[in-house]
């Protein structure tokens, strides 16, 4: 045992002056009375004749002096040792990913988690740094190097269980980074709380395994095919348990029960399970586990039903690696590729002519000319001309180009039509333009892609996007399935005025319409998103579904997996538990008995 | 001192106290015809009781009725008229001078009270001081009149020393039955015993009228006291806890209930008071009570 403030033992001097003032005190108050005969027959068995008897029998200075014992004690600070390692810094790592919300005991592995770490804090030196860190999708810092065990376990406590798919051994680089910045190569042990394997290198670091076979079947994914609008659906689901189990899989679109299964699922195995002729008549579908299991994360499974089909886009060129690149990124968009050979096209919603003679123009569909040459059809394309440094106009189609600053060699003249808006410029020539000829969406870029470095620029792919999104009418669908933690890209109409995602508890989230948009990351809830775009007087409204990453997730946490493991080092002194309390506890009850004593008379 | 005359002898207590007659149990060998019947058998006409014959008796007292009734002799016994003589013993030891108010006093009135309902009574009255191991005893007064005499005698006593009860009463010479009352505390060595048996001895109706103050009765002490005995000056040093406290209750009670039982046994009264009661009180409710006295 030591003492953190051993200076309070110089109050231990007090107890001698305490007994010393006792045995002055010891004055008795004379008091004449008729006769001491009966009080000789009262006194026949108490002897109070020396001091010393006297004090032996004194039961309220022995209960002074045992307050001040516990008294100086407790103002000393004493440490107990126990083992286990004290170390003047301690670095936790908590591992909150989505397989951290299985069962342990009566708890979640996080909560289990959490409690042990707590204990490991509380067990701590008073003077230990602590510093918090947590493992969701990334590894973060919830409070670094304090001496406030309080503030600590408070941040402990306020962890919340999150869904995502994540590596506890992203956070070794992290704590050795925290490491270093200890003064004096002071000792530090790391702890990580986790269920997965943790290879901790050469730190000094203990693993504590909370892996833990499960009784747990997910379902991992979802998908559907459409025959005259009646769906097939694929549900596929793996029991990650070690036996047989038989499940209830429920298919609903929206709200509705669609249809049921019942199934058997081997151990370690992954069946598909099909629902046919379903009705399509739903924004979404999702398929649900009835029975609950140690992981109830992954019970449920979302997909969102495309009420568009994907649009064609045709590139008739020699090749252009920029155009290819750029259009075939597009989700929603499936770009097909010809040579210019052809005398007529039909079937797709965008034609793109690169540098190609156009015979005949398709009957239907939108257009893009790269690079026309004359006799095109759509517009009056002179000759060429030296080019310049392009000027973005304001147009929502040029939106976010606002910085773009690209050269061109050379381009062809262009008359603009009355029907078409300049979208760039070159030296007052219009380069590029876009409109609608004869109920047909127009773009001509006047040069061919090669003559510049526009396709360098960051510029460019919002360009070609935001032309490929108005050309082909309406919002191009980019992908709609997602799991928990993903920074989700949403692309918005360019028109879009206001965009808020609402996440399936009901939390509405306004995003910032800037360039470039940052990515939409608060998905730890799985379930269905709402995306609505105000566009004008109108809202637009779309949704992305994010499941729970069973694939990572529900197969974590298997015991033969991880490998608990002590601290190398020791460190200075071994750990403990802080008598402070303790002694404060006994004190206040030494003081409540006295106060009894006092009041009884005894 | 204290004038007994002014404090209790007021009109009014002195018109009640003309009704009240001393009982005395037993009747007078001798005396020349007191107010009150004597308990004494002796020789006149009014019959009062039977008793067995025994070796001695006169002959001529046989009640042949009775034997032949019962086969056994029995002689008569006759109620006799006659005055009492009654002794009034006063502890004056240093104990006694003690107390609020002091034990003394009480005793001195009530001795007072008694002497001058005996007085009234026509019978003959004799007080006593009791003081170390002697007895100094007044003149035997007899009448009214004499009552002033015992006031005299009751205000010269002194309080001080150890008084040996037993020592101070053995050396009391009675002439005949009477009536013997003891006022103490009885915080005397060697206790009482002897002194009682001796006074039954000599034919006398005993009477121990047992003075305790308040401070006695129940002290109020507390802490880190210690004792001075006011007799014998012995300090005895005590830590006073309720555990204490209640010890000395026991033992008082224990106390007072030997001298009662002893009494009992005896055929004795006992009759205890504290001497912060009214002295009114004490004869007009305890001593009728004990039948020491009669309305």
């Amino acid at each position: 045992m030591t003492l953190f403030s051993p200076w309070a033992l110089w109050f231990l001097s007090f107890m001698p002056l305490v007994v010393f003032m006792y045995i002055l005190k010891q004055k008795f108050e004379e008091r004449q009375i008729s006769s001491i005969y009966l009080w000789q027959q009262v006194l026949k068995d108490i002897e109070v004749n020396t001091p010393w008897q006297k004090l032996k029998k004194n039961l309220l200075l022995f209960l002074q002096l045992i307050s001040i014992l516990f008294l100086v004690f407790a103002l000393s600070d004493p440490y107990l040792y126990t083992g286990g390692g004290m170390h003047s810094n301690l670095v936790i790592v908590i591992d909150n990913t989505g397989s951290m919300n299985a069962r342990y005991e009566n708890g979640t592995r996080l909560a289990k988690a959490k409690q042990l770490a707590e204990e490991m804090i509380n067990r701590s030196g008073t003077k230990a740094n602590i510093t918090l860190l947590t493992v969701g999708r990334s590894p973060g810092v919830e409070i670094g190097k304090t001496t406030d065990k309080g503030e600590a376990i408070s941040k402990l406590r306020d962890i919340n269980p999150g869904n995502f798919s994540g590596n506890i051994n992203d956070s070794v680089s992290l704590v050795r980074a925290m490491i270093k910045q200890y003064e004096g190569g002071d000792s530090y042990k790391a702890v990580f709380y986790t269920d997965s394997p943790v290879d901790t290198e050469d730190l000094n670091a203990e693993v504590v395994s909370l892996a833990s076979e499960l009784v747990n079947v997910s379902l991992d994914y979802i998908s559907y095919s459409d025959e005259n609008g009646r769906l097939t659906v694929l549900v596929r689901a793996s029991n990650r348990s070690n036996t047989s189990l038989g499940r209830e899989i429920s298919l609903y679109g929206n709200d509705k029960v669609l249809d049921i299964k019942n199934v058997e699922i081997p151990a370690g195995e992954t069946i598909s399970v099909y629902f046919e002729e379903i009705s399509a008549d739903a924004s979404y579908i999702w398929a649900e586990l009835t029975e609950k299991d140690d992981l109830v994360e992954d019970n449920q499974v979302y997909c969102i039903l495309d009420s568009a089909k994907p649009k064609k886009a045709l590139l008739v060129s020699v090749g252009n690696v920029f155009i290819e690149k750029a259009l075939s990124n597009i989700e929603g968009l499936e770009l097909y590729k010809t040579n210019p050979d052809e005398d007529s096209y039909e079937g797709y919603d965008l034609y793109i002519f690169d540098s190609a003679g156009i015979s005949q123009l398709p009957e239907s569909g939108s257009v893009m000319l790269i690079n026309p040459s004359p006799g095109n059809g759509i517009v009056e394309a002179g000759a060429e001309l030296e080019g310049g440094i392009a000027d973005i106009a304001a147009h929502p189609l040029t939106k976010y180009m606002e910085d773009a600053s690209f050269a061109v060699s050379k381009f062809r003249k262009m008359e603009v039509p009355f029907w078409a808006d300049v979208l760039i410029t070159l030296d007052e020539n219009a380069a590029v333009i876009s409109g609608e000829h004869r109920g047909r969406k127009t773009a001509v870029i006047g040069f061919d892609l090669h003559d510049s470095d526009f396709a360098l620029t960051t510029e460019y792919p919002i360009f070609m996007y935001n032309l490929a999104a108005y050309l082909v009418g309406i919002d191009l669908k980019g992908k709609t399935t997602y799991v928990c933690g993903d920074a989700i890209d949403l692309n918005p109409n360019p028109e879009a005025a206001e965009v808020v995602v609402k996440t399936p508890e009901g939390i509405g989230y306004k995003l910032e319409l800037t360039y470039p948009m940052l990515p939409f990351d608060n998905t730890g809830q799985y379930g269905v998103y709402e995306l609505t775009q105000r566009i004008g007087e109108t809202e637009v409204v779309s949704s992305f579904a994010v499941n729970f990453p069973a694939e990572t997730e529900s197969a974590s946490g298997k015991p033969d997996e991880v490998v608990a493991q002590e601290a190398t080092e020791a460190g200075n002194t071994p750990g403990g538990t802080r008598l402070q309390e303790l002694f404060l506890g006994l004190l206040l009850m030494a003081a409540a008995i006295e106060w009894v004593v006092y009041i009884r008379g005894y | 001192m204290f004038d007994l005359s002014e404090r209790i002898f007021d009109a009014e207590f002195l018109k009640k106290l003309d009704t009240i007659v001393i009982n005395v149990r037993m009747m007078m060998n001798t005396g020349s015809g007191g107010n009150r019947k004597s308990r004494s058998k002796g020789s006149s006409v009014e019959f009062s009781d039977f008793r067995e014959y025994s070796l001695g008796d006169d002959f001529r007292r046989i009640d042949w009725n009775a034997y032949g009734r019962f086969d056994r002799l029995f002689v008569k016994l006759f109620m006799e008229e006659r005055e009492a003589m009654v002794n009034i013993f006063i502890d004056s030891s240093r104990s006694m001078y003690f107390g609020e108010p002091k034990k003394s006093l009480s005793a001195l009135k009530l001795s007072g009270t008694l002497a001058y309902l005996a007085l009234n009574n026509l019978d003959r009255v004799c007080l006593n001081s009791l003081a170390g191991t002697l007895v100094r005893q007044s003149s035997v007064l007899s009448g009214r009149g004499m009552f002033r005499h015992c006031v005299d005698f009751l205000e010269d006593m002194q309080f001080g020393g150890i008084t040996d009860l037993n020592s101070c009463i053995k050396k009391k010479e009675f002439k005949g039955s009477g009536v013997s009352i003891v006022f103490s505390d009885f915080f005397t060595p060697g206790g009482i015993e002897d002194a009682v048996k001796y006074l039954l001895y000599k034919k006398q109706d005993v009477i121990l009228i047992h003075v305790l103050s308040p401070e006695e009765l129940n002290p109020e002490i507390e802490g880190q006291i210690r004792l001075l005995d006011s007799e014998t000056g012995e300090a005895r040093d005590i830590s006073v806890t309720p555990a204490m406290l209640l010890q000395y209750d026991k033992e008082l009670n224990l106390f007072m209930n030997k001298i009662r039982e002893f009494c009992s046994r005896m055929g004795a009264a006992y009759i205890q008071v504290s001497s912060e009661e009214p002295i009114e009180k004490i004869v007009l409710e305890e001593f009728t009570k004990a039948g020491i006295i009669g309305v």
